[in-house]
């Protein structure tokens, strides 16, 4: 697996910002980028289901309108900057896929829909800049 | 002229102050969610009852991966940090998220409500 150090994304017509990420085992999503959303990655059911993510239990979410809802929580693995990573995965009913501001940590995040311009930009670690000075 | 208008009517909270708004676990005025699951039922009984206690204020912001049945949790900065650490001691059991100190471990609004 070869490590990036960034990852580019499109705009949509809705002015949406969209990331495709992989899968481990392949599967590439279209995820929109939520920065309004704090967690890691949202996709809908029946693609959790298609994709046999293990169930890992649920948690509290606090939707738009300020209700609070219990989603499941499934386990999966993406290819992040080259790298697998483990992330949590909730369950929605809706059929888009989100990417929230936790996979944002670590990260420089550009975004500039007149230039269609999406991403990610990885920040060096401590170590590589201590390595680097 | 309507720069200042608007800053005079900014109320300005303390880190403090914002995270008690957004501490619903202690208050009265959160929502409740409408249906639990048995999991989440007694991990939230946990978390009230013994949980709270030990890690707020300390970890606020940190996230609780609670496995209700033995009573273990397992705290990391990160919410699959958390729970993978949880299924690495409990491997064939479910757990509840939490992030310490708020009502719910992920949010798809502003905590903070506008104070303008």
């Amino acid at each position: 697996m070869k490590q990036t150090q960034r990852l580019q994304g499109w705009w949509d017509k809705h002015l949406s910002p969209h990331l495709a990420v992989v899968m481990v085992t392949g599967e590439k999503l279209d995820l929109i980028v939520d920065s309004g959303f704090n967690g890691e990655l949202i996709l809908p059911k029946p693609l959790l289901i298609r994709l046999g993510l293990p169930d890992d239990g649920t948690m509290f979410s606090v939707l738009a309108d300020g209700s609070v809802v219990e989603t499941e929580v499934h386990i999966g693995e993406i290819v992040w900057f080259g790298q697998t990573r483990e992330v949590r995965i909730q369950a929605t009913d809706a059929d888009e896929g989100l990417l929230g501001t936790e996979l944002f940590r670590g990260c420089v995040v550009e975004l500039d829909p007149n230039a269609d311009h999406v991403l990610f930009r990885k920040k060096p670690s401590k170590a590589h800049k201590r390595a680097t000075a | 002229m309507i720069r200042g208008t608007l800053a005079m009517e900014v109320k300005v909270m303390s880190l403090k102050q914002r995270r008690q708004q957004t501490t619903a676990p202690t208050s009265k005025s959160a929502r409740k969610p409408l249906k639990m699951s048995p999991l989440a039922r007694k991990a939230t009984r946990l978390y009230e009852t013994k949980l709270k206690a030990l890690l707020e204020p300390d970890c606020i912001g940190k996230f609780a991966a609670i496995e209700p049945d033995s009573g273990d949790y397992f705290v990391a900065d990160g919410m699959s940090a958390a729970m993978s650490q949880a299924r690495l001691k409990h491997p064939d059991k479910k757990f509840f998220l939490v992030r310490i100190g708020f009502n719910a471990a992920v949010t798809f609004k502003n905590p903070v409500p506008l104070s303008l």
